[in-house]
């Protein structure tokens, strides 16, 4: 665990004990909630994108999976959420891992339609599959009784240490041996497999573990809201995480922490706006990512040769 | 029989309103590389400044018709000033234009919510008229056919211009290489510009045939967007005939599946096929230029 | 391969250096600390003061496609609060309006009532015209016991007397299933077969699909076939051939705005002379405009019955304040939901809470502006609906213009 790491979760937990959720009016600890979601939900992506470079507009199809998944093991077939939530979470890494082999051999835009097009699936499915998912009526999940009042009333606070843990996960990958080898497939692939880096496998790997933790904040989200339906999972959510990544800066999981955090927060401060505050989000975005294209937090850099070799390429070769 | 020319005619329709949007996709990524998500929202205000000029103005249909296409021929080049020249000059990589694309067309889209209102607007098409006899018990409205038949025109005059004029062959140029080509003494900036512009006129075009059959939304152009998008990535963005042909692949895929198997799970079949197709033909039937 | 620690001491141009960045964290979370705290350790109880404005919260789609609901009703509410103050307000408090916009998300929808209860402290909310947000944020309100009115809403299931939020939760609007059966009362009478169906795939389409099926079972309608589509279709030729191929002779439409324009005008386009019949949501301008002469001939509910002289006072007032539009319906009912709350806060004397519910409860023979010429509002411990009976009309869409067809459509 590095330093920084050390220091946001030393804070994480200072916060906590401070503001454990009795004391916390309910408005401010549902956007805390929020905020650990989209967190979640950025992190996987980063996974995908940030380090792997690899493209996916698709990420609401499995954060549907998991919330799904998870509600209906425990609703409809009276599972345990001990044994629904591990189910849900490694189902769907099974359907990422089925979906990911073989579309992750495309690139840039082909990718990106890809996961489009399975974003769109998961979405007609959860809305018209009525005997599995009830539609538009959506799926209750009554969470003391499910949980227990034990998980019940901590479950705030363990979806927050939960991002926590999750946030130092992502580090450790990144300063691992797999996490060197991951960047340079991001920058390089021609070069990487010279090197004799299977790029393909690490490709997908981290597709699974992007698709896992969407799993898990869709988990959490189907428990804290207490219903789900399936207006939440749609395209429109899956540009919000992408964006959240590349406010954040690509590949800087404290980034998009932080992005998470700011873009969850600023529609609520934006009230004053009344009208106007979609408007005005979508102008601050637009001045961010042109006057600071590499996000808030940017540290990913490339040597100057590769980047002109990016830009006046041949041909296409996709996004990145 | 009847029915199987109905659904065709329909899967044209449909196929067309994608198509030109993937035409307008298509003409700025062969010469930029940039995949411009703001199309689809680009269609939209085509089809917004159509009701305002055709509708609440009840402009005479040419003087409207050059406004539309004028007004989001602007809009293409303010995206471009605004957005993409900025980006470029700082070197930014080539997917952070396409992400800002993104929330340009976010503004757009509350822009025009703002400023002409939030519900759906009535296009009056450009001829109006009684359904049209085609043959058997086989009925077409006036604006059916414009649709079809001004997209299959506007695919036809890009090919043109891109593979026969100086000007299209200086637009490919920057494609392949801008900087060669600017060594070569192309104007690129320039160009860029002229081709961001052309887009946006086709948008506007588009924007005036599909209203009439739509409505106009601020909203609309989304949803749209990505099937504009999908329609170029199945047809390949290698020439302007391809996002066409992808486009009425789409939409026969949507009423075929939507008549023979459900008309509830279409969209899953038709985004099925195209995941399939993706998987096997990866870079679409008619590949860009340079290979993927 | 430079590592990590090489590349990150290097500065960047446009990105910052590792130390500043871990500096600008610092800052930013030092932030949220302090500014937290304050409002935090400031939190009070989340009942709503004694003096000062009795605050009303309305939250609804302000924005978005529901937004040609979610607005009107607004601006119906607006006036009825100018009235209520320029009358010196309840008890000689003045009344407040605090509308927040849900987007029609119910994610977003469950937030703002957050807000509405924890930072505005109202005393009673007005509920939105979508369903999947009022099923979201009833749960809210329930829990602080605030009451909700919800004003358009029609999905059955809002008002459930087995689910707890049942206690503060309360209509005003029609429910989905009354106004299917008064379409099924009609199709009864004119005598029609075989009834064929389109719906949307959105929460609108597919609860009334299910509650169709329900009341045309019990009425004995038999239904030739049920069609759905994507909403903001292309093109609707598939399923108005199908439903022409399986031998219908009526349509029920379930749709919005250009998907019902487009319905109607591919039926016009195949030739087929068939009778249709739609959903109170086509009563929109947005929908006349686009159906243009094709919409001519159908019939829909209505919550609404403009010959009514209650309406036409309110069409007055509303002509005079924000010009004449076409449709009252959504206005009329956001007015009316302030109306009803302001005379339940009259009763309860400015108290919320449970002398709130009581009182609203104890609403009786109420005369409203909504409804049949003789209808009035009646709650009850048991009953929080208030259109139980006579209370729909039915329309006709003639040249441009939706006129009475019905006032009094017979009802089971």
């Amino acid at each position: 665990m590095n330093k920084k790491s050390r220091i946001a979760l030393l804070i994480l937990i200072i916060l906590l004990i401070i503001f454990n959720k009795s004391r916390i009016n309910p408005y401010y600890s549902q956007i805390i909630q929020m905020i650990a979601i989209n967190a979640i939900l950025a992190l996987g992506l980063n996974l995908v994108f940030g380090h792997t470079g690899q493209i996916s507009i698709g990420q609401a199809g499995f954060y549907a999976l998991g919330a799904y998944t998870s509600a209906i093991l425990e609703i409809k077939l009276n599972v345990s959420f001990l044994i629904a939530w591990p189910s849900a979470v490694i189902l769907t890494c099974l359907v990422a891992y089925a979906i990911g082999k073989p579309i992750l051999k495309l690139h840039g835009h082909y990718l990106a339609m890809a996961t489009i097009a399975f974003g769109m699936i998961v979405e007609s499915l959860a809305t018209n599959w009525l005997p599995v998912t009830s539609g538009h009526d959506g799926i209750y999940i009554p969470t003391r009784e499910v949980l227990g009042p034990l998980v019940a009333q901590n479950l705030f606070e363990i979806v927050v240490i939960s991002t926590g843990f999750l946030y130092v996960v992502c580090e450790n990958i990144e300063y691992s041996r797999i996490g060197r080898a991951i960047r340079s497939v991001r920058e390089n692939e021609i070069g990487a497999s010279a090197i004799g880096i299977e790029h393909s496998k690490y490709k997908v790997m981290m597709f699974v573990l992007g698709g896992g933790f969407s799993a898990i904040a869709g988990i959490f989200y189907a428990h804290l809201n207490t219903v789900i339906t399936p207006e939440v999972f749609n395209m429109h959510t899956s540009i919000q995480i992408l964006m959240i990544v590349v406010l954040g800066g690509i590949g800087s999981n404290i980034g998009v922490v932080m992005a998470a955090t700011i873009v969850t927060i600023l529609p609520e401060l934006l009230y004053g706006f009344a009208g106007y505050n979609i408007l005005v989000y979508g102008v601050l975005v637009c001045i961010v990512l042109v006057f600071a294209p590499k996000g808030l937090f940017g540290l990913i850099e490339y040597p100057k040769r590769l980047k002109n070799k990016l830009f006046v390429k041949e041909g296409g070769n996709g996004i990145t | 029989m009847n029915d199987i020319a109905l659904l065709i005619i329909a899967g044209l329709s449909s196929g067309s309103i994608y198509g030109i949007i993937a035409l307008a996709f298509t003409l700025i990524y062969n010469s930029t590389k940039i995949v411009n998500f703001a199309q689809g929202s680009l269609l939209m205000s085509g089809a917004m400044f159509s009701y305002y000029f055709l509708e609440y103005k009840q402009m005479p249909v040419v003087l409207a018709v050059v406004l539309v296409i004028v007004a989001t021929s602007l809009l293409g080049l303010l995206l471009k000033t605004l957005i993409v020249d900025p980006l470029h000059k700082k070197k930014a990589e080539l997917f952070n234009i396409i992400i800002a694309t993104l929330a340009v067309s976010i503004v757009l889209e509350q822009l025009f919510s703002i400023f002409m209102g939030k519900r759906q607007f009535r296009v009056p098409s450009l001829i109006e008229g009684d359904p049209i006899k085609l043959g058997g018990n086989v009925m077409v409205f006036p604006e059916t056919i414009i649709l079809i038949v001004v997209t299959a025109f506007c695919v036809f005059c890009f090919w043109f211009l891109l593979n026969k004029t100086a000007l299209g062959r200086a637009i490919q140029a920057i494609g392949f290489n801008r900087e060669a080509a600017k060594l070569a003494g192309l104007k690129t900036s320039k160009l860029i510009a002229i081709t961001f512009m052309l887009s946006a006129a086709i948008s506007g075009i588009g924007g005036l045939i599909v209203s009439p059959i739509m409505g106009a939304s601020p909203y609309m152009g989304v949803a749209l967007g990505v099937k504009g998008f999908a329609a170029c990535i199945l047809g390949g963005m290698g020439n302007p005939f391809a996002g066409f042909v992808g486009g009425v692949i789409i939409g026969l895929a949507e009423s075929f599946s939507s008549f023979y198997i459900s008309s509830t799970y279409s969209p899953v079949f038709s985004y099925l096929i195209l995941l399939v197709m993706l998987i096997v033909k990866p870079s679409g039937l008619w590949p860009e230029k340079g290979g993927d | 391969m430079p590592t990590k620690q090489e590349s990150i001491s290097e500065v960047k141009p446009g990105g910052l250096s590792m130390k500043k960045s871990l500096k600008v964290l610092w800052l930013i979370m030092m932030v949220l600390i302090i500014s937290m705290s304050s409002v935090v350790f400031s939190q009070g109880t989340s009942e709503a003061s004694t003096t000062g404005p009795l605050k009303i919260g309305y939250i609804g789609a302000l924005s978005g496609n529901s937004a040609t609901m979610g607005e009107p009703a607004r601006l119906g509410m607006v006036i009825a609060f100018e009235e209520m103050n320029a009358k010196g307000g309840i008890n000689g408090r003045p009344v407040e309006l605090i509308a927040l916009d849900d987007e029609a998300n119910p994610a977003k929808s469950v937030t703002q009532a957050n807000k509405l209860v924890q930072q505005d402290k109202v005393v009673a909310a007005i509920g939105g015209p979508n369903s999947g947000t009022a099923l979201a944020n009833r749960q809210v309100f329930f829990e602080a016991n605030i009451p909700e009115l919800v004003s358009i809403s029609t999905m059955d299931d809002i008002i459930n007397p087995d689910h707890p939020s049942f206690k503060t939760t309360f209509r005003l609007s029609a429910s989905e299933s009354y106004l299917i059966k008064t379409l099924a009362n009609h199709m009864l009478q004119k005598g029609y077969k075989k009834v064929g169906i389109i719906a949307d795939t959105s929460a609108y389409g597919q609860t009334a699909t299910k509650t169709i099926q329900k009341w045309f079972a019990e009425f004995g309608i038999p239904i030739s076939k049920i069609v759905n589509h994507e909403v903001s279709a292309s093109d609707l030729t598939s399923q108005i051939l199908q439903l022409k191929n399986a031998g219908s002779d009526a349509v029920f439409i379930y749709n919005l705005g250009p998907d019902a324009a487009l319905t109607l005008k591919t039926i016009k386009q195949f030739g087929w002379d068939v009778p249709v019949v739609g959903a109170r949501g086509l009563n929109m301008q947005s929908f006349i405009d686009l159906a243009g002469s094709f919409g001519d001939g159908i019939i829909i509910p209505s919550d609404i019955n403009m010959n009514k002289p209650a309406i036409k006072e309110f069409k007055e007032k509303y002509d005079a304040k924000y010009g004449p539009t076409s449709n009252y319906l959504f206005s009329a009912m956001g007015y009316e939901s302030a109306k009803i709350l302001f005379e339940a806060l009259r009763i309860s004397k400015g108290k919320g809470g449970d002398d709130l519910i009581n009182a609203l409860e104890g609403i009786k023979n109420h005369p409203t502006i909504l409804g049949q010429q003789d209808a009035t509002i009646t709650f009850s411990a048991k009953n929080h609906e208030a259109a139980q009976a006579k209370w729909n009309v039915l329309l006709e869409l003639k040249n441009g213009e939706f006129v009475i067809y019905d006032e009094f459509p017979f009802e089971r």
